[in-house]
C-alpha cells in the first residue's frame, strides 16, 4: 500500500474508535472473534474485529464490495488456509476453542463449521452422491441403510426432497440453480455442522429461488447457527436476527436487524443502508 | 432551430443516414474480402494435403497387392537330400531351390539352355523356396507327395503386372526381356498367375528382397516402444502435473521448474536421443536398438507434453468444485482424487494420446540409439533389437529397388492410419467422459 | 447523530422523489395553516363568507392528501427505503394523515361559526376561544416548522404546549358550563362555542402527533404514549 492511500484510509477512520452496538453477546456465543486481523501479504484486509455469533442466531454481514465481509466469513472455517499469503492474527473461538490452534484439525473444523458458496457448486455426480459425500469421507455412517436415511433427512431439511426423491441417481448438474443451491445446503447439513456459513448464497438465483432459500434459512436457524454474507440489504433485513456492517475491513456497527434497518447509529451504516454516497 | 443551436451529436444525427450508406458498401466489401482470404488459404492448405496424400496413396497402394505364380511342386526327398525330416540341420541345408526349379521345368518343358533356364527360374522370387520349407516343416506328411501351391513371383514380374515396366519399350531398355514376358503371358493365359492381397507385407519382418519385406517387425517394435513410453510417461506426467498444480508452493523454485518444463517441450527431439545414448546405453548399459531404450527416450520427449496438457486440464476444473470439497472437510488429497482427477482425466488422456501419437512418429532420437539397424527378425520382447515404423520408412526410402518406393509409401499409409486412429480415440475419450458443470 | 439530509443518494431520482414528497407536505401544511386562520377569523368576526371559504379549502387539503399518499406509496414500492429514508416516509404518511384531520376540524369550526351567525349574536366565551385558538395555531405552525427544520427540540416544545392547551381547554369548558347553568338561553350558542373549542383541542392533539412523528424521524425513537418528562430524558441521551 502506498502512503497516499494509507493516509486517506487513516483520515477516513480518524474518528473510528470501536464498533458501535452490541458486537459482544451477554449469553453464550457459538463463535467469537477477538481482535482478529487478516492480512493478504502486506495488505491488511480485516482490522481488529471483535464479534460474537450467538447460538441459533442468523447473523447477516453487509457492507460495500471489498469491505472484507467475505474474507472475514472465510476465516471462520479456515477456508483462507488455501491462500498462501493469507495470515490471521487474534483469536477465533468455536465453543471456546481457538480454531487456529495447533491442536485444531482443519478437516474436523470444517465438518463443524460448514460453508455454502456464492455460486451453486454441486459435484458433477449424482444427487445422492453429492449429499452422501460428507458422511462418507468422515466415516460417519457404517451401513448403506443408515446413509440412505442421512441423505433423505438432509434433503428433507433442505426442503428439496420432494423434488429429487425420484431421481437421486441422476446428475446434480441437471437441477436448476435454486435446486442446486438447496442441494449444496443439504450437502452441508449432511455432516451435521454446528455453524453454517453462507457466502452470498442467493446472488446467482432468481427471486423465487431466493425466497425459497430465505425460507429455508429461517427453518434452519432453529437447529443451526448461521452467518450469512449478502449484498442484498433486503435479504439481510428479511433473514437475520442481527446485522453487522463492515466498511474497509472494519466492523463498524452491529445490532439487532430491526434497529440497523430503521435507526442505525453510525453515519456510515446509515449511508450504506439508505444508498447514499458518504 | 438553426444548426448553431445543435450539439455535435445532433448535427451528426442529421447526416447519419447518408454518411452511413456511403460507408456501408465499403464495410461489407471489406468483410467479404476478409472471408475470401480465409477460404483461399484453407483451400490452398487442403490442396497441399490432398496432393501429399494422393502421391502417397498412388505410390503405396500397389504394395498391398502381390503377384503369385501357381506351381505343381513335388516334395521329392531325393531332390531335397533330406534323410531325416526331424533333423533341423538337414532341413536347413536341404536343396529347397531345386523343388522350385523342378516345378518350373515341368511347367515349361520346352525351355532349354542355361541362359533360358536361368531366366525361367527368375520368374519366381528367390525367397519363395523358404515358403516351401515352412510348409513341409508344418506338414511333414506331405513328403513325397505332389501339390499345387501359389508362390510369390519375383519383384520384376510383380512390377510388370503393376504396369511399372513398359511392355512397349525397346527390349534393351526393359528389365525383362521378350522371352520372360512370353513366359509370363502364357502363365496369365492359363490362369497360373494372379495378383492377391499381400499378407506378407504385414506378417514379415524387414528383408533385402522387396517382395519379402514386411512391416511386422517395425509394428511390433513401435508397439513395444509406445508401451514402455505410455507406462512410464503417463503416471509420471500426471503425478508431476498434480503436484505442481495442487500441492507445490508457489515460489521461485517451482517457477523455475515450470519454465523449464515449458522449454523442454521445445527442445529438438534429437537432443533427447543423444541423452538416451549417453545415459541409458553408455551409463546403464541397456541393450542397443531395443524398444526399452527407445521407450525411455520417447518418455523424456513426451513428458513435457503430458505435463503441460495435464496441468491445463487440472486448471480447467472450476475452483468452486475444490472449495465445495474442502468446505465439506475433505483433505487436499481427497479433493484431488475424488473430484479434480476425474474431471481432469479426459483432458489428461487426450494430452497423453497426442503425446503418444507424436512419439509414434518420432525418428530422430531413435536413430541416435541404434534403432536404425537392419533387423529382419520380429522382436519378441522390448529388450530385443528392433526398429519402429518411421525408422523403417526412413530405411526403405534409402533403398534402390523400385519395389521399395511402393513399400515406403505403404508403410507411411500404415503409420498415418495408426495416427488417425489414435487421434480419433482421443476425440472419442473427450466426448465420452467430458463432464459439464 | 449528525445532521440529517435527504439528498446524496446514489440515485438522483430517489433524491427528487423524496424532495417532492417533502415539498408537497410543506405546501399542504401551509394550506392547512391558512385554513385554520380563515376558519378562526370567521368564528371571531362572525363572518359567513370566510366560513364558507374555510369549508371549501378543505377540498384542496384532501386533494393534497391523496397526492402525497400516492407519492409515498410509490417510493415504498420502488425504493425499499431503509433507516432515515424509511422513517421519513413513515413520518410523512402519518403527518399527512394528521394534517388532513386538522383540515376536517378547521372545517368543523367554520360550520360552528355559520351556526353562530345564524343565531345572530356576539359570542360569549370568546376570550378563551381567542386564547386557545392562538395557541393551537402556534402549535400547528411549530410542528410544521420542526418538520421542515428536522428539529426534535422544537417538536418537544410543541408537545409541551399541547399539555398546556389541554389544561386551558378544561378550564374553558368548565366556565362555559357554569354560564349555561346561569343563563339557560345561552345554551345553544355556548354549545357551538364548546364544539369549536373541542375542534381546536383536537387540532392541538394532531399537532402533537406531528411533533411525535418529527421526533421519530429525527431521533429514530418512538415517543408516543409516553410521559413528557421521559421523552425529554430520552432526547437528551
Amino acid at each position: 500500500m502506498n502512503t497516499s492511500v494509507k493516509d486517506t484510509m487513516e483520515s477516513t477512520f480518524a474518528g473510528w474508535t470501536e464498533t458501535v452496538g452490541n458486537a459482544m453477546l451477554e449469553g453464550e456465543a457459538r463463535m467469537s472473534t477477538r481482535n482478529t486481523d487478516v492480512f493478504y501479504g502486506d495488505k491488511q484486509a480485516i482490522f481488529g474485529v471483535d464479534l460474537d455469533i450467538g447460538k441459533n442466531e442468523v447473523l447477516a454481514m453487509i457492507g460495500p464490495s471489498g469491505c472484507g465481509k467475505s474474507t472475514f466469513l472465510r476465516t471462520l472455517n479456515r477456508m483462507n488456509d488455501t491462500i498462501d499469503i493469507c495470515k490471521i492474527k487474534g483469536e477465533i473461538l468455536l465453543d471456546g476453542e481457538n480454531i487456529y490452534d495447533k491442536n485444531m484439525d482443519v478437516v474436523s473444523l470444517r465438518a463443524r463449521v460448514g460453508m455454502v458458496f456464492q455460486k451453486p457448486n454441486p459435484f458433477p455426480k449424482s444427487i445422492y452422491d453429492n449429499v452422501a459425500y460428507g458422511p462418507r469421507i468422515h466415516g460417519l455412517v457404517s451401513r448403506r441403510a443408515e446413509l440412505d436415511e442421512v441423505v433423505e433427512t438432509a434433503l428433507r431439511k433442505a426442503s428439496i426432497w420432494d423434488e429429487v426423491k425420484d431421481r437421486l441417481d441422476q446428475p446434480a448438474t441437471g437441477l436448476s440453480g435454486g435446486q442446486q443451491q438447496r442441494l449444496c445446503i443439504a450437502r452441508t447439513i449432511a455432516v451435521s455442522p454446528e455453524v453454517i456459513l453462507m457466502d452470498e448464497p442467493c446472488s446467482a438465483l432468481d427471486p423465487i429461488a431466493t425466497a425459497r432459500i430465505e425460507e429455508l434459512i429461517a427453518e434452519l436457524s432453529e437447529n443451526y447457527t448461521i452467518a450469512i454474507v449478502t449484498h442484498s440489504m433486503q435479504q439481510a433485513a428479511r433473514v437475520s436476527t442481527r446485522t453487522a456492517y463492515f466498511h474497509l475491513g472494519r466492523l463498524i456497527e452491529v445490532g439487532s436487524t430491526d434497529k440497523i434497518f430503521t435507526a442505525p447509529d453510525h453515519k456510515l451504516t446509515e449511508d450504506y443502508i439508505t444508498g447514499r454516497f458518504g | 432551430m438553426t444548426d448553431q443551436n445543435l450539439n455535435a451529436i445532433e448535427r451528426m444525427a442529421m447526416v447519419k443516414q447518408e454518411r452511413m450508406a456511403a460507408k456501408l458498401g465499403k464495410r461489407y466489401a471489406k468483410e467479404k474480402r476478409f472471408q475470401a482470404y480465409g477460404i483461399v488459404s484453407i483451400v490452398i492448405g487442403l490442396s497441399f494435403l490432398a496432393m501429399l496424400l494422393g502421391t502417397i496413396f498412388t505410390a503405396g497402394f500397389s504394395t498391398f497387392y502381390a503377384t503369385e505364380i501357381r506351381l505343381t511342386v513335388t516334395y521329392d526327398q531325393e531332390l531335397l537330400g533330406v534323410a531325416d525330416m526331424n533333423d533341423e540341420s538337414q532341413l536347413a541345408f536341404a536343396n529347397w531351390g531345386a523343388l522350385v526349379k523342378n516345378a518350373l521345368a515341368e511347367r515349361f518343358p520346352d525351355v532349354s539352355g542355361r541362359s533360358a533356364r536361368r531366366q525361367l527360374n527368375s520368374l519366381v522370387s528367390s525367397v519363395a523356396e523358404y515358403d516351401l520349407k515352412d510348409r513341409l516343416e508344418a506338414h511333414p506328411e506331405l513328403l513325397g507327395t505332389t501339390e499345387e501351391i501359389w508362390l510369390m513371383a519375383d519383384d520384376e514380374i510383380d512390377a510388370l503386372m503393376k504396369k511399372q515396366i513398359d511392355r512397349d519399350a525397346p527390349e534393351s531398355e526393359r528389365r525383362l526381356n521378350d522371352f520372360q514376358i512370353s513366359l509370363v503371358d502364357s502363365l496369365i493365359e492359363s490362369g497360373e498367375l494372379k495378383t492377391a492381397f499381400n499378407t506378407t507385407f504385414f506378417t514379415n519382418g524387414d528383408s533385402r528382397e522387396p517382395e519379402q519385406a514386411g512391416i511386422r517387425g517395425a509394428m511390433i517394435g513401435s508397439f513395444f516402444t509406445l508401451l514402455v513410453t505410455l507406462v512410464l510417461s503417463f503416471p509420471i506426467g500426471v503425478s508431476a502435473a498434480i503436484y505442481l498444480e495442487e500441492f507445490a508452493p508457489k515460489n521461485r523454485f517451482t517457477e523455475i521448474i515450470e519454465v523449464n518444463i515449458n522449454n523442454l517441450a521445445a527442445v529438438p527431439s534429437i537432443v533427447f536421443g543423444l541423452l538416451g545414448l549417453a545415459v541409458f546405453i553408455n551409463v546403464f548399459h541397456l541393450p542397443r536398438s531395443a524398444p526399452v531404450v527407445g521407450g525411455l527416450v520417447l518418455t523424456l520427449m513426451t513428458l513435457p507434453t503430458i505435463i503441460i496438457s495435464s496441468r491445463s486440464a487440472i486448471k480447467a476444473v472450476p475452483p468452486s468444485i475444490r472449495e465445495a470439497a474442502l468446505g465439506l472437510g475433505a483433505s487436499r488429497v481427497q479433493m484431488v482424487l475424488h473430484h479434480v482427477l476425474p474431471l481432469a482425466m479426459p483432458g489428461m488422456l487426450t494430452g497423453t494420446i497426442i503425446g503418444m501419437a507424436q512419439a509414434l512418429g518420432e525418428t530422430a532420437p531413435l536413430l541416435m540409439i541404434g534403432m536404425v539397424a537392419f533387423i529382419a527378425d520380429v522382436p519378441g520382447t522390448p529388450l530385443d533389437p528392433s526398429t519402429v515404423l518411421p525408422v523403417q520408412i526412413f530405411l526403405w526410402s534409402d533403398l534402390p529397388e523400385r519395389a521399395f518406393v511402393a513399400k515406403t509409401s505403404g508403410a507411411i499409409m500404415v503409420l498415418l492410419g495408426f495416427l488417425a486412429i489414435m487421434n480419433l480415440f482421443a476425440v472419442f475419450l473427450r466426448r465420452k467422459f467430458e463432464q459439464r458443470w | 447523530m449528525e445532521k440529517m439530509t435527504f439528498d446524496k443518494h446514489t440515485s438522483a431520482q430517489f433524491n427528487a422523489e423524496l424532495e417532492g414528497a417533502r415539498k408537497h407536505l410543506m405546501e399542504m401544511g401551509g394550506l392547512v395553516e391558512e385554513q385554520i386562520e380563515v376558519a378562526f377569523k370567521s368564528l371571531i368576526d362572525v363572518d359567513t363568507d370566510l366560513a364558507e371559504k374555510a369549508i371549501k379549502m378543505d377540498k384542496n387539503v384532501n386533494k393534497m392528501e391523496l397526492m402525497i399518499d400516492k407519492e409515498t406509496t410509490q417510493i415504498l414500492a420502488k425504493r425499499n427505503p431503509a433507516a432515515s429514508d424509511l422513517r421519513f416516509i413513515i413520518s410523512v404518511t402519518k403527518t399527512v394523515n394528521d394534517l388532513e384531520r386538522i383540515g376536517d376540524e378547521a372545517a368543523k369550526i367554520a360550520k360552528q361559526s355559520l351556526e353562530l351567525a345564524e343565531s345572530g349574536s356576539g359570542p360569549q366565551g370568546f376570550v378563551e376561544l381567542r386564547h386557545i385558538g392562538e395557541k393551537v395555531r402556534q402549535m400547528v405552525q411549530g410542528s410544521l416548522d420542526s418538520f421542515a427544520r428536522l428539529d426534535a427540540d422544537a417538536a418537544l416544545a410543541v408537545m409541551h404546549q399541547d399539555k398546556a392547551v389541554d389544561l386551558e381547554y378544561g378550564d374553558a369548558i368548565r366556565t362555559l358550563v357554569t354560564k349555561m347553568m346561569e343563563d339557560p338561553r345561552t345554551i345553544s350558542r355556548a354549545l357551538s362555542v364548546m364544539w369549536a373549542l373541542r375542534s381546536l383541542e383536537r387540532i392541538g392533539d394532531h399537532a402533537r402527533n406531528i411533533a411525535e412523528s418529527v421526533i421519530y424521524l429525527v431521533k429514530g425513537k418512538d415517543v408516543r404514549h409516553k410521559k413528557l418528562e421521559k421523552v425529554a430524558e430520552q432526547l437528551r441521551k
